[in-house]
Protein backbone atom coordinates (compact mmCIF):
# COMPACT_ATOMS: atom_id res chain seq x y z
CA UNK A 1 0.00 0.00 0.00
CA UNK A 2 3.09 2.22 0.12
CA UNK A 3 2.92 2.99 -3.60
CA UNK A 4 0.54 5.93 -3.93
CA UNK A 5 1.36 6.65 -7.58
CA UNK A 6 -1.71 6.82 -9.82
CA UNK A 7 -2.02 5.05 -13.15
CA UNK A 8 -0.67 8.03 -15.08
CA UNK A 9 2.39 8.30 -12.87
CA UNK A 10 3.01 4.57 -13.22
CA UNK A 11 2.60 4.81 -16.99
CA UNK A 12 5.01 7.76 -17.12
CA UNK A 13 7.55 5.94 -14.97
CA UNK A 14 7.23 2.84 -17.14
CA UNK A 15 7.67 4.86 -20.30
CA UNK A 16 10.72 6.60 -18.88
CA UNK A 17 12.30 3.26 -17.99
CA UNK A 18 12.08 1.84 -21.53
CA UNK A 19 15.21 2.11 -23.63
CA UNK A 20 14.65 3.35 -27.21
CA UNK A 21 15.43 -0.16 -28.49
CA UNK A 22 12.87 -1.77 -26.18
CA UNK A 23 10.18 0.75 -27.09
CA UNK A 24 10.89 0.18 -30.79
CA UNK A 25 10.82 -3.61 -30.39
CA UNK A 26 7.54 -3.52 -28.45
CA UNK A 27 5.89 -1.18 -30.97
CA UNK A 28 7.04 -3.48 -33.78
CA UNK A 29 5.43 -6.46 -32.00
CA UNK A 30 2.22 -4.43 -31.53
CA UNK A 31 2.25 -3.54 -35.23
CA UNK A 32 2.56 -7.21 -36.17
CA UNK A 33 -0.30 -8.11 -33.82
CA UNK A 34 -2.61 -5.32 -34.97
CA UNK A 35 -1.84 -5.91 -38.61
CA UNK A 36 -0.66 -9.49 -39.19
CA UNK A 37 1.21 -10.02 -42.44
CA UNK A 38 1.43 -12.79 -45.02
CA UNK A 39 -0.77 -15.68 -46.05
CA UNK A 40 -2.74 -17.87 -43.64
CA UNK A 41 0.26 -20.10 -43.01
CA UNK A 42 2.60 -17.18 -42.16
CA UNK A 43 0.13 -15.11 -40.14
CA UNK A 44 -0.33 -17.33 -37.07
CA UNK A 45 3.44 -17.71 -36.69
CA UNK A 46 4.12 -13.95 -36.93
CA UNK A 47 1.32 -13.27 -34.44
CA UNK A 48 2.60 -15.89 -32.00
CA UNK A 49 6.15 -14.52 -32.21
CA UNK A 50 4.97 -10.92 -31.82
CA UNK A 51 2.87 -11.95 -28.81
CA UNK A 52 5.90 -13.67 -27.30
CA UNK A 53 7.98 -10.54 -27.89
CA UNK A 54 5.45 -8.51 -25.93
CA UNK A 55 4.62 -10.89 -23.11
CA UNK A 56 7.75 -12.90 -22.32
CA UNK A 57 10.24 -10.94 -20.21
CA UNK A 58 13.35 -10.03 -22.19
CA UNK A 59 12.15 -11.78 -25.37
CA UNK A 60 12.24 -8.47 -27.25
CA UNK A 61 16.05 -8.59 -27.19
CA UNK A 62 16.36 -12.17 -28.47
CA UNK A 63 18.09 -12.52 -31.86
CA UNK A 64 16.17 -15.80 -32.30
CA UNK A 65 12.81 -14.05 -32.05
CA UNK A 66 13.77 -11.40 -34.58
CA UNK A 67 15.57 -13.96 -36.75
CA UNK A 68 12.36 -15.99 -37.00
CA UNK A 69 10.34 -12.86 -37.80
CA UNK A 70 12.92 -11.81 -40.42
CA UNK A 71 12.63 -15.25 -42.04
CA UNK A 72 8.82 -15.08 -42.11
CA UNK A 73 8.65 -11.52 -43.43
CA UNK A 74 11.42 -12.33 -45.93
CA UNK A 75 9.51 -15.44 -47.07
CA UNK A 76 6.53 -13.20 -47.76
CA UNK A 77 8.68 -10.95 -49.96
CA UNK A 78 10.19 -13.90 -51.84
CA UNK A 79 6.82 -15.65 -52.33
CA UNK A 80 5.54 -12.69 -54.37
CA UNK A 81 8.91 -11.59 -55.78
CA UNK A 82 9.27 -8.86 -56.96
CA UNK A 83 5.64 -7.75 -56.69
CA UNK A 84 5.23 -7.41 -52.93
CA UNK A 85 4.35 -3.88 -51.89
CA UNK A 86 6.72 -1.37 -50.32
CA UNK A 87 5.50 -2.15 -46.80
CA UNK A 88 6.51 -5.83 -47.05
CA UNK A 89 10.07 -4.88 -47.98
CA UNK A 90 10.43 -2.27 -45.24
CA UNK A 91 9.11 -4.67 -42.59
CA UNK A 92 11.64 -7.29 -43.69
CA UNK A 93 14.56 -4.80 -43.61
CA UNK A 94 13.46 -3.63 -40.16
CA UNK A 95 13.29 -7.18 -38.78
CA UNK A 96 16.81 -7.74 -40.13
CA UNK A 97 17.91 -4.55 -38.34
CA UNK A 98 16.42 -5.90 -35.10
CA UNK A 99 18.20 -9.27 -35.55
CA UNK A 100 21.53 -7.59 -36.22
CA UNK A 101 21.24 -5.23 -33.24
CA UNK A 102 20.13 -8.07 -30.95
CA UNK A 103 22.96 -10.34 -32.11
CA UNK A 104 25.57 -7.59 -31.74
CA UNK A 105 23.93 -6.37 -28.49
CA UNK A 106 24.40 -2.85 -29.76
CA UNK A 107 21.39 -0.48 -29.57
CA UNK A 108 23.42 2.15 -31.43
CA UNK A 109 23.39 -0.10 -34.50
CA UNK A 110 19.59 -0.24 -34.28
CA UNK A 111 19.34 3.55 -33.94
CA UNK A 112 21.64 4.11 -36.93
CA UNK A 113 19.77 1.59 -39.09
CA UNK A 114 16.42 3.15 -38.12
CA UNK A 115 17.68 6.62 -39.14
CA UNK A 116 19.17 5.41 -42.41
CA UNK A 117 16.30 3.11 -43.40
CA UNK A 118 13.75 5.89 -42.86
CA UNK A 119 15.96 8.53 -44.49
CA UNK A 120 16.78 6.45 -47.56
CA UNK A 121 13.25 5.12 -47.95
CA UNK A 122 11.77 8.64 -47.83
CA UNK A 123 14.50 9.91 -50.16
CA UNK A 124 13.53 7.21 -52.67
CA UNK A 125 9.81 7.98 -52.21
CA UNK A 126 10.36 11.73 -52.63
CA UNK A 127 12.65 11.20 -55.63
CA UNK A 128 10.03 8.95 -57.30
CA UNK A 129 7.50 11.75 -56.86
CA UNK A 130 9.71 14.63 -57.98
CA UNK A 131 10.74 12.73 -61.14
CA UNK A 132 7.38 11.13 -61.96
CA UNK A 133 5.82 12.46 -65.20
CA UNK A 134 2.40 12.48 -63.46
CA UNK A 135 3.14 13.88 -60.03
CA UNK A 136 4.26 17.53 -59.92
CA UNK A 137 1.63 18.43 -62.56
CA UNK A 138 -1.23 17.20 -60.26
CA UNK A 139 -2.32 14.41 -62.63
CA UNK A 140 -1.56 11.81 -59.97
CA UNK A 141 -3.99 13.18 -57.39
CA UNK A 142 -6.60 14.26 -59.96
CA UNK A 143 -6.80 10.65 -61.12
CA UNK A 144 -6.18 8.88 -57.80
CA UNK A 145 -8.95 10.75 -55.96
CA UNK A 146 -11.32 9.46 -58.65
CA UNK A 147 -9.90 5.98 -59.15
CA UNK A 148 -9.21 4.83 -55.61
CA UNK A 149 -12.43 4.21 -53.64
CA UNK A 150 -10.52 4.68 -50.37
CA UNK A 151 -10.43 8.43 -51.09
CA UNK A 152 -14.05 8.86 -52.19
CA UNK A 153 -15.45 10.22 -48.89
CA UNK A 154 -12.48 12.57 -48.47
CA UNK A 155 -12.91 13.87 -52.03
CA UNK A 156 -16.66 14.37 -51.63
CA UNK A 157 -16.10 16.16 -48.31
CA UNK A 158 -13.59 18.70 -49.59
CA UNK A 159 -14.75 19.31 -53.16
CA UNK A 160 -17.99 20.04 -55.02
CA UNK A 161 -17.82 16.74 -56.92
CA UNK A 162 -20.87 14.47 -56.73
CA UNK A 163 -20.83 10.65 -56.33
CA UNK A 164 -22.11 10.31 -59.91
CA UNK A 165 -19.25 12.43 -61.23
CA UNK A 166 -16.72 10.32 -59.34
CA UNK A 167 -18.27 7.16 -60.78
CA UNK A 168 -18.23 8.58 -64.32
CA UNK A 169 -14.65 9.81 -63.92
CA UNK A 170 -13.51 6.40 -62.65
CA UNK A 171 -15.18 4.56 -65.54
CA UNK A 172 -13.51 6.92 -68.04
CA UNK A 173 -10.06 6.65 -66.47
CA UNK A 174 -10.16 2.86 -66.27
CA UNK A 175 -11.50 2.23 -69.78
CA UNK A 176 -9.15 0.87 -72.42
CA UNK A 177 -8.95 3.14 -75.47
CA UNK A 178 -7.54 1.03 -78.29
CA UNK A 179 -8.26 3.45 -81.14
CA UNK A 180 -6.37 6.72 -80.59
CA UNK A 181 -8.69 8.89 -82.73
CA UNK A 182 -11.87 7.80 -81.00
CA UNK A 183 -11.16 8.59 -77.36
CA UNK A 184 -13.92 10.75 -75.89
CA UNK A 185 -13.16 13.76 -73.72
CA UNK A 186 -13.20 13.55 -69.94
CA UNK A 187 -16.91 13.38 -68.99
CA UNK A 188 -17.18 16.62 -66.98
CA UNK A 189 -15.42 19.91 -66.29
CA UNK A 190 -13.10 19.52 -63.29
CA UNK A 191 -14.29 21.90 -60.57
CA UNK A 192 -11.87 24.43 -59.07
CA UNK A 193 -12.23 22.88 -55.59
CA UNK A 194 -11.08 19.51 -56.95
CA UNK A 195 -8.09 21.04 -58.73
CA UNK A 196 -7.18 22.94 -55.56
CA UNK A 197 -7.36 19.77 -53.45
CA UNK A 198 -5.13 17.92 -55.93
CA UNK A 199 -2.56 20.75 -56.00
CA UNK A 200 -2.50 21.08 -52.21
CA UNK A 201 -2.12 17.31 -51.79
CA UNK A 202 0.70 17.19 -54.34
CA UNK A 203 2.81 19.90 -52.75
CA UNK A 204 2.07 18.89 -49.17
CA UNK A 205 3.27 15.35 -49.92
CA UNK A 206 6.38 16.57 -51.72
CA UNK A 207 7.21 18.94 -48.86
CA UNK A 208 6.63 16.41 -46.07
CA UNK A 209 8.45 13.50 -47.65
CA UNK A 210 11.43 15.63 -48.63
CA UNK A 211 11.55 17.06 -45.10
CA UNK A 212 11.47 13.60 -43.49
CA UNK A 213 14.22 12.35 -45.82
CA UNK A 214 16.43 15.39 -45.25
CA UNK A 215 16.01 15.39 -41.47
CA UNK A 216 16.73 11.67 -41.05
CA UNK A 217 19.76 11.79 -43.36
CA UNK A 218 21.20 14.97 -41.82
CA UNK A 219 23.78 14.52 -39.03
CA UNK A 220 21.77 13.73 -35.85
CA UNK A 221 23.11 16.75 -33.94
CA UNK A 222 22.47 19.27 -36.71
CA UNK A 223 19.56 21.71 -36.66
CA UNK A 224 17.82 19.77 -39.46
CA UNK A 225 18.61 16.43 -37.81
CA UNK A 226 16.94 17.54 -34.58
CA UNK A 227 13.69 18.05 -36.51
CA UNK A 228 13.39 14.39 -37.47
CA UNK A 229 10.94 13.20 -34.78
CA UNK A 230 8.67 16.20 -35.34
CA UNK A 231 8.85 15.72 -39.12
CA UNK A 232 7.80 12.08 -38.78
CA UNK A 233 4.94 12.92 -36.41
CA UNK A 234 3.68 15.61 -38.78
CA UNK A 235 3.85 13.13 -41.65
CA UNK A 236 1.93 10.43 -39.77
CA UNK A 237 -0.70 12.77 -38.29
CA UNK A 238 -1.56 14.24 -41.68
CA UNK A 239 -0.97 11.52 -44.29
CA UNK A 240 -2.65 8.65 -42.46
CA UNK A 241 -5.74 10.74 -41.80
CA UNK A 242 -6.35 10.36 -45.53
CA UNK A 243 -4.42 7.26 -46.66
CA UNK A 244 -5.85 4.26 -44.78
CA UNK A 245 -2.64 2.22 -44.36
CA UNK A 246 -1.95 2.43 -40.61
CA UNK A 247 0.34 -0.59 -40.52
CA UNK A 248 2.92 1.31 -42.57
CA UNK A 249 2.59 4.30 -40.24
CA UNK A 250 2.91 2.09 -37.14
CA UNK A 251 6.08 0.57 -38.55
CA UNK A 252 7.52 4.03 -39.23
CA UNK A 253 6.71 5.08 -35.65
CA UNK A 254 8.37 1.94 -34.23
CA UNK A 255 11.48 2.74 -36.26
CA UNK A 256 11.35 6.37 -35.15
CA UNK A 257 11.24 5.22 -31.51
CA UNK A 258 14.54 3.35 -31.98
CA UNK A 259 16.43 6.53 -32.75
CA UNK A 260 14.21 9.18 -31.17
CA UNK A 261 14.65 11.52 -28.26
CA UNK A 262 14.05 9.42 -25.11
CA UNK A 263 12.12 12.13 -23.22
CA UNK A 264 8.70 11.46 -21.75
CA UNK A 265 7.06 14.17 -23.82
CA UNK A 266 8.53 12.81 -27.09
CA UNK A 267 7.35 9.32 -26.20
CA UNK A 268 3.84 10.48 -25.35
CA UNK A 269 3.61 12.19 -28.71
CA UNK A 270 4.82 9.04 -30.41
CA UNK A 271 2.34 6.80 -28.61
CA UNK A 272 -0.46 9.31 -29.17
CA UNK A 273 0.29 9.24 -32.86
CA UNK A 274 0.35 5.42 -32.79
CA UNK A 275 -3.14 5.46 -31.26
CA UNK A 276 -4.46 8.14 -33.65
CA UNK A 277 -3.48 6.01 -36.65
CA UNK A 278 -5.73 3.26 -35.33
CA UNK A 279 -8.51 5.83 -34.86
CA UNK A 280 -8.09 7.07 -38.44
CA UNK A 281 -8.38 3.50 -39.70
CA UNK A 282 -11.29 2.32 -37.59
CA UNK A 283 -13.41 5.49 -37.64
CA UNK A 284 -14.60 6.61 -41.09
CA UNK A 285 -14.31 10.25 -40.05
CA UNK A 286 -14.66 11.69 -43.57
CA UNK A 287 -17.81 9.64 -44.19
CA UNK A 288 -19.30 10.68 -40.84
CA UNK A 289 -18.58 14.37 -41.49
CA UNK A 290 -20.06 14.01 -44.95
CA UNK A 291 -23.25 12.52 -43.49
CA UNK A 292 -23.42 15.23 -40.84
CA UNK A 293 -22.98 17.99 -43.41
CA UNK A 294 -25.73 16.48 -45.58
CA UNK A 295 -28.29 16.67 -42.73
CA UNK B 1 48.65 -19.09 -30.89
CA UNK B 2 48.28 -15.37 -30.16
CA UNK B 3 48.78 -14.40 -33.85
CA UNK B 4 45.89 -16.67 -34.92
CA UNK B 5 43.64 -15.26 -32.22
CA UNK B 6 44.41 -11.73 -33.39
CA UNK B 7 43.48 -12.65 -36.96
CA UNK B 8 40.25 -14.29 -35.79
CA UNK B 9 39.39 -11.32 -33.60
CA UNK B 10 40.05 -8.99 -36.55
CA UNK B 11 37.81 -11.09 -38.82
CA UNK B 12 35.06 -11.10 -36.17
CA UNK B 13 35.36 -7.32 -35.85
CA UNK B 14 35.03 -6.85 -39.60
CA UNK B 15 32.04 -9.22 -39.69
CA UNK B 16 30.42 -7.23 -36.88
CA UNK B 17 31.03 -4.02 -38.78
CA UNK B 18 29.62 -5.34 -42.07
CA UNK B 19 26.59 -7.02 -40.49
CA UNK B 20 25.71 -3.73 -38.82
CA UNK B 21 25.12 -2.28 -42.30
CA UNK B 22 23.17 -5.28 -43.64
CA UNK B 23 19.68 -3.66 -43.52
CA UNK B 24 20.90 -0.61 -45.43
CA UNK B 25 22.67 -2.81 -47.99
CA UNK B 26 19.45 -4.77 -48.47
CA UNK B 27 17.47 -1.56 -48.99
CA UNK B 28 19.99 -0.24 -51.52
CA UNK B 29 20.01 -3.57 -53.42
CA UNK B 30 16.20 -3.73 -53.43
CA UNK B 31 16.03 -0.19 -54.79
CA UNK B 32 18.52 -1.06 -57.56
CA UNK B 33 16.55 -4.17 -58.57
CA UNK B 34 13.31 -2.16 -58.57
CA UNK B 35 14.74 0.52 -60.87
CA UNK B 36 16.07 -2.14 -63.23
CA UNK B 37 12.72 -4.00 -63.28
CA UNK B 38 10.81 -0.78 -64.00
CA UNK B 39 13.13 0.08 -66.88
CA UNK B 40 13.64 -3.39 -68.36
CA UNK B 41 10.31 -5.09 -67.66
CA UNK B 42 7.77 -2.28 -67.09
CA UNK B 43 7.25 -3.18 -63.43
CA UNK B 44 4.55 -0.92 -62.00
CA UNK B 45 6.41 1.74 -59.96
CA UNK B 46 3.97 1.14 -57.09
CA UNK B 47 5.36 -2.34 -56.48
CA UNK B 48 8.71 -3.78 -55.54
CA UNK B 49 11.27 -2.20 -53.30
CA UNK B 50 11.45 1.26 -54.88
CA UNK B 51 9.02 3.02 -52.51
CA UNK B 52 7.17 4.46 -55.51
CA UNK B 53 3.73 3.85 -54.06
CA UNK B 54 1.45 6.89 -54.52
CA UNK B 55 3.89 8.43 -57.02
CA UNK B 56 2.60 7.40 -60.43
CA UNK B 57 -0.65 6.83 -62.30
CA UNK B 58 0.87 3.61 -63.63
CA UNK B 59 -1.05 1.39 -61.22
CA UNK B 60 -2.77 -1.96 -61.71
CA UNK B 61 -6.29 -0.53 -62.06
CA UNK B 62 -5.33 1.34 -65.25
CA UNK B 63 -3.36 -1.51 -66.76
CA UNK B 64 -5.13 -4.15 -68.81
CA UNK B 65 -4.04 -7.62 -69.91
CA UNK B 66 -5.65 -9.14 -72.95
CA UNK B 67 -5.17 -12.66 -74.31
CA UNK B 68 -6.24 -13.64 -77.83
CA UNK B 69 -6.31 -16.87 -79.80
CA UNK B 70 -5.14 -15.86 -83.29
CA UNK B 71 -6.04 -17.81 -86.44
CA UNK B 72 -3.82 -18.14 -89.50
CA UNK B 73 -5.69 -15.30 -91.27
CA UNK B 74 -5.12 -12.96 -88.29
CA UNK B 75 -8.64 -13.20 -86.83
CA UNK B 76 -8.48 -12.80 -83.07
CA UNK B 77 -10.70 -14.36 -80.44
CA UNK B 78 -10.46 -12.99 -76.90
CA UNK B 79 -9.61 -15.59 -74.28
CA UNK B 80 -11.40 -14.65 -71.06
CA UNK B 81 -9.65 -15.92 -67.96
CA UNK B 82 -11.66 -16.13 -64.75
CA UNK B 83 -10.79 -16.02 -61.09
CA UNK B 84 -8.71 -19.26 -60.97
CA UNK B 85 -6.21 -17.45 -63.20
CA UNK B 86 -6.18 -14.13 -61.30
CA UNK B 87 -2.67 -14.53 -59.98
CA UNK B 88 -1.13 -15.14 -63.43
CA UNK B 89 -3.11 -12.19 -64.83
CA UNK B 90 -2.03 -9.92 -61.97
CA UNK B 91 1.64 -10.85 -62.34
CA UNK B 92 1.58 -10.30 -66.13
CA UNK B 93 -0.20 -6.98 -65.63
CA UNK B 94 2.17 -5.63 -62.99
CA UNK B 95 5.40 -7.10 -64.38
CA UNK B 96 4.98 -7.87 -68.09
CA UNK B 97 8.37 -9.55 -68.50
CA UNK B 98 8.83 -12.35 -71.05
CA UNK B 99 8.69 -14.88 -68.24
CA UNK B 100 5.39 -13.65 -66.81
CA UNK B 101 3.79 -13.35 -70.26
CA UNK B 102 4.89 -16.91 -71.04
CA UNK B 103 3.46 -18.11 -67.74
CA UNK B 104 0.14 -16.43 -68.57
CA UNK B 105 0.11 -18.01 -72.04
CA UNK B 106 0.64 -21.42 -70.44
CA UNK B 107 -2.27 -20.78 -68.09
CA UNK B 108 -4.45 -19.65 -71.01
CA UNK B 109 -3.65 -22.87 -72.89
CA UNK B 110 -4.66 -24.88 -69.83
CA UNK B 111 -7.89 -22.90 -69.52
CA UNK B 112 -8.78 -23.54 -73.16
CA UNK B 113 -7.90 -27.24 -72.87
CA UNK B 114 -10.21 -27.48 -69.85
CA UNK B 115 -13.14 -26.18 -71.92
CA UNK B 116 -13.32 -28.37 -75.04
CA UNK B 117 -16.75 -26.92 -75.87
CA UNK B 118 -15.07 -23.69 -76.99
CA UNK B 119 -14.78 -24.18 -80.72
CA UNK B 120 -12.72 -22.08 -83.08
CA UNK B 121 -13.35 -22.28 -86.87
CA UNK B 122 -9.86 -23.72 -87.16
CA UNK B 123 -6.99 -24.47 -84.79
CA UNK B 124 -5.50 -21.15 -83.72
CA UNK B 125 -1.98 -20.43 -84.90
CA UNK B 126 -0.86 -18.74 -81.72
CA UNK B 127 -1.81 -17.04 -78.49
CA UNK B 128 -1.16 -13.32 -78.23
CA UNK B 129 -0.75 -11.63 -74.87
CA UNK B 130 -0.99 -7.83 -74.75
CA UNK B 131 -0.51 -5.51 -71.79
CA UNK B 132 -1.85 -1.95 -72.01
CA UNK B 133 -1.72 1.06 -69.76
CA UNK B 134 -3.50 4.40 -69.69
CA UNK B 135 -1.95 7.85 -69.58
CA UNK B 136 -3.67 11.18 -68.95
CA UNK B 137 -3.08 14.68 -70.26
CA UNK B 138 -2.30 17.28 -67.60
CA UNK B 139 -5.17 19.72 -67.24
CA UNK B 140 -7.85 17.93 -69.25
CA UNK B 141 -7.23 14.32 -68.05
CA UNK B 142 -7.79 13.26 -71.67
CA UNK B 143 -6.96 9.52 -71.65
CA UNK B 144 -4.88 7.53 -74.08
CA UNK B 145 -3.94 3.86 -73.99
CA UNK B 146 -0.67 2.38 -75.14
CA UNK B 147 0.56 -1.16 -75.40
CA UNK B 148 3.54 -1.67 -73.11
CA UNK B 149 4.22 -5.34 -73.85
CA UNK B 150 3.08 -7.96 -76.32
CA UNK B 151 4.20 -11.44 -77.26
CA UNK B 152 2.98 -14.31 -79.42
CA UNK B 153 3.20 -17.92 -78.28
CA UNK B 154 2.65 -20.96 -80.50
CA UNK B 155 -0.75 -22.38 -79.65
CA UNK B 156 0.24 -26.02 -79.32
CA UNK B 157 3.72 -26.30 -77.84
CA UNK B 158 4.22 -23.27 -75.64
CA UNK B 159 7.15 -22.04 -77.71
Amino acid sequence: MGDKAGPWQRLAAGLRRLTPAELAARLTCLTLLFSPVGDWFVRPATMALAGAGLLLPGAWRSPWLWGALALLTGARVIADWPLADNHAYLLFYWCVALVVAAALRDPEVLARNARLLIGLMFAAAAWQKWTSPDYPNDVFFLTTFLLDPRFTDFTLLFTTLTPDQIEAGRAYLEALHREPGTVPQFPFELPASFRLLATASTWWNLFEQTLVAASFLAPPGSRLGRLRDAAMLLFCFTIYAVAPVPSFGWLLLAMTAAQGTPTLRARLWLLGCFAILGFYYEVPWAGLLLEASAR
Amino acid sequence: MPGGETVRAGARGRLRQVSGWLPVLLLASGLGVHLWQVRAHQLSPWLGAGFGMFASTDVGSVRRVEVFAVLADGTRYPVLLGSPYEDALRRARDLPSGRELERLAGVAREALAAQPDIAFPETPRHLRVEVWRNRYEPGSLQASSSMIATRDFAFDDGG
